[in-house]
């Protein structure tokens, strides 16, 4: 560092304040210049002086009074370029954003996640997600897969919380028995003995776990779990209990951005078998003498209970967006009593609310749904795991989604090239994947100092997050343009394009499957939300391959409406029989192991409960079909608090225009005025019916 | 007519009805041109792809169809050749 004599020696001529990142005005100094250079982009001093001396006659030239780091930094960064130095330009890049784009971005509503709500936190996540994506793209990322990102070639999804994993799912008896006891907390508290201080504790987990995961915060069994804290409780205090866990995860506006949790409960009906005969933890995190299986009739009251509340909706009538009950149906569901009235039960819900979701294991598989499309077979190990449920903890640390129907116009009509060109970009897929565990293991290694210290914290012997066990998501998106592109058909279309289509995904599970021995990684297929990545693709895709695109993107080119149809999905505005369609859909989901679903969208109609309770055990009968939910349509009016049935302009009872449509974006709930055009035009296309 | 027999390479049972049909196309003399014989590796792209397009969840499956429909097919299991004689008889020319 050079001497404030020197310094004072050098810029005395200048006389300029210099207005620092660090919120100070400080004299004119050119050695910081050349300090920084040769920190940041190891250049030589020589050159870094060179450099520094050219900046400072530049601003000289220009006769300022006052000059700001920023502007230094760009003028120092032509200079680099002006030299040849592209990479040390690269590095030495500030990370933020225009004044222009700050100002909209506080003004206007950021439409990229229905979720998100408008407000200060909301666009503080946003400017901080806009310099994360940047520092991801420039630091965490080499730059063919960056460039692959921006050209649309491939969506790294969740580029701005690029410092965690995607989601998470796990087990109230982790909270059960160690209590809420977290790294940098100000405060411990001992395992739970009451069942509201358990569910307090639940959701304030849950919060935290929010802000270290990406996405979706699932737990499992929820109401078995619950079940030994609920002996002796009157119905009415179960529901009171039920009652305070919806709300609190649907009101709770404090996870990323203002957000609510997005948050997943499962429940089952029956005990599930690989808990059976677990010991059950009690109130103290003491051992109850008891096995899980003796917890029947209070598991069951429970999930009963919840389904009471979600069938009542919110204060004004409308479905609650979230926690997202996900029932597991499953051979033992059919074969445990009182299931016909609780199939019923949910049934209600579903044409009603919509709230619930049907996940169908079949056979002996069991599953953990973590997300609105992410679930898992338990492996033998998990099965062990089981013994003491608290270990079972499911990861998946990213998602890139891979733009199939581009990789179709570049193979120009030839099968073989597109199978060449698919696996070279899931070859990209692969190594974004291990791009990004490079640098989650990185901040690991701080364990519980370091800024992903809950998830570091080895309360049961091993870290919270288990690397070992984590899930590396390829999302697909737009097959039905994929085949539509290839063939001149739609998936739905013959015989031959949905063959085509199962030979797309076929090829890519195998590859999957090579890839995770290659790469000691467990790569898997997922159905990709992609809430706006399918608005993405098909916008780029239209502007680089306008001839191509144009004929299979779906929605309003007008308008830039525009979308590719998601995953594995048939063309939304296709009329097609239900059943059908959860049983041509369906015969995808077996090649996706991270989960998939249909949605079958109600919009005005609602069938008779009993007719959706037939129409489920029809599914998990005579279908492969992972996943279903119903989605009906509402409007809320903000005026007179009233919700009703269909999407409407205006409140029927008090004709007030302030009104807020209600449906499900992908897989889950959310505001219509939050959406991108992308899915408004999908949501006018979807083909809606009544079964 | 098409029968088509989905299995993995590792799988006896999958071996065994394929070289079961095969026996019984000889003995009975099937017609090739009239009837297709196709073993579907379910660890190959085509055969996944194939096997998907069945809904194909255990192996051994058979799956005897025309041009109308499936008139018959078998899960996890090697059928026997009375269940499946019928189906043929009208192909074969030896009684």
């Amino acid at each position: 560092m050079q001497s404030r004599s020197a310094m004072t020696q050098d810029a005395t001529d200048l006389a300029l304040f210099v207005r620092t990142s660090g919120d100070d005005i400080v004299d004119w100094d050119r050695e910081r210049i050349v300090v920084a250079l040769i920190r940041e982009t190891n250049i030589d001093r020589e050159i870094a002086e060179e450099i520094g001396v050219e900046v400072e006659v530049q601003i000289k030239s220009l006769n300022l009074r006052t000059v700001t780091a920023p502007l230094v930094r760009e003028l120092v960064d032509v200079k680099l370029l002006e030299h040849g130095l592209e990479e040390a330009r690269r590095r030495h890049t500030r990370l933020g954003s225009p004044l222009h784009d700050v100002k909209e971005i506080i003004f206007n509503h950021n439409k990229e996640n229905a979720n998100v709500p408008h407000g200060p936190e909301a666009t503080n996540l946003t400017l901080a997600e806009g310099i994360k994506k940047e520092f991801a793209l420039l630091h965490v990322f080499t730059q063919d897969i960056a460039d692959a990102h921006m050209r649309g070639d491939i969506h790294l999804h969740d580029l701005g919380f690029i410092d965690r994993p995607y989601c998470s799912g796990q087990s109230v008896e982790y909270v059960k028995k160690f209590g809420l006891d977290l790294p940098n907390s100000l405060s411990n508290a001992r395992p739970a003995k009451h069942p509201e201080v358990l569910l307090a504790q639940m959701v304030k987990f849950s919060a935290a776990l929010q802000g270290v995961f990406a996405g979706a915060i699932g737990w499992d069994a929820v109401n078995l779990f619950f079940a030994p804290f609920l002996v002796g409780l009157s119905d009415k205090e179960v529901y009171q209990i039920a009652q305070m866990m919806i709300y609190e995860y649907s009101q709770q506006a404090v996870a990323r951005g203002g957000q609510a949790i997005f948050s997943d409960i499962n429940l089952y009906w029956e005990i599930p078998k690989h808990f059976e005969k677990v010991r059950a933890l009690g109130p103290g995190g003491e051992y109850t003498g008891k096995t899980y299986a003796d917890y029947l009739p209070e598991a069951q009251r429970f999930v009963w209970a919840l389904f009471d509340v979600y069938r009542e909706g919110d204060g004004s009538g409308r479905p609650f967006f979230f926690p997202k009950p996900l029932v597991h149906i499953t051979d033992k569901f059919f074969q445990t009593p009182g299931h016909e009235k609780f199939l019923r039960h949910i049934s209600e819900v579903a044409t009603e609310m919509g709230n619930t979701y049907f996940v169908f294991d079949r056979g002996e598989t069991a599953k953990i749904s973590e997300c609105c499309r992410l679930s898992f077979k338990l492996e033998q190990s998990d099965l062990d795991d089981a013994s003491e449920p608290w270990r079972m903890r499911y990861s998946a640390l990213q998602n890139v989604t891979v733009n199939l129907p581009r990789i179709a116009f570049r193979a120009d009509g030839s099968d073989t090239k597109f199978f060449e060109l698919l696996d070279t970009h899931l070859k990209m897929v692969a190594q974004a994947h291990i791009q990004k565990k490079s640098f989650i293991e990185e901040l690991l290694k701080q364990g519980t100092k370091g800024p992903l210290s809950m998830l570091a914290m080895k309360r049961d012997g091993n870290a919270y997050l288990r690397m070992w066990r984590v899930s590396y998501l390829v999302g697909i998106l737009g097959l039905n343009e994929v085949v539509q592109s290839l063939t001149g058909k739609e998936l739905h279309e013959t015989a031959q394009t949905l063959k085509l289509g199962l030979k797309v995904l076929s090829h890519m599970k195998l590859k999957c499957e090579e890839m995770s021995k290659r790469y000691k990684m467990h790569f898997v297929l997922e159905q990709t939300p992609a809430e706006s990545t399918a608005y993405r693709f098909a916008k780029l895709d239209l502007e680089h391959f306008p001839n191509e695109a144009a004929k299979v993107v779906k929605g309003n080119k007008e308008n830039g409406g525009v979308y590719y149809t998601n995953s594995t999905y048939f063309n939304v505005g296709h009329t097609m029989n239900p059943i059908d369609r959860v049983k041509q859909e369906g015969l995808f989901h077996p090649l996706i192991d991270a989960g998939a679903l249909t949605h079958v969208w109600l919009g005005e109609s609602k069938p008779h409960p009993d007719s959706i309770a037939n129409f489920v055990a029809k599914t998990f009968q005579n279908t492969q079909n992972a996943q279903i939910a119903f989605s009906p349509e509402f409007t809320s009016c903000n005026a007179c608090g009233k919700t009703v049935r269909g999407l409407k302009d205006a409140c029927p009872h008090c004709q007030s225009e302030a009104v807020e449509g209600i449906t499900r974006i992908t897989g889950y709930f959310s505001k219509i005025s939050g959406w991108n055009k992308g899915k408004l035009s999908e949501l006018g296309e979807r083909y809606k019916a009544g079964i | 007519m098409d029968v088509k027999v989905f299995g993995k390479p590792g799988c006896e049972f999958c071996k065994t009805t394929m070289k079961k049909f095969e026996t019984f196309f000889k003995r009975w003399q099937i017609d090739p041109e009239k009837v297709n014989l196709n073993f579907f590796d379910m660890e190959t792209v085509d055969g996944l792809a194939e096997g998907a397009f069945y809904s194909v969840q255990k192996i051994p499956a058979t799956v005897i169809e025309t041009a109308e429909g499936v008139l018959a097919r078998w899960d996890g299991q090697v059928p026997l050749s009375e269940e499946f004689r019928n189906h043929l008889e009208e192909f074969a020319t030896v009684a």
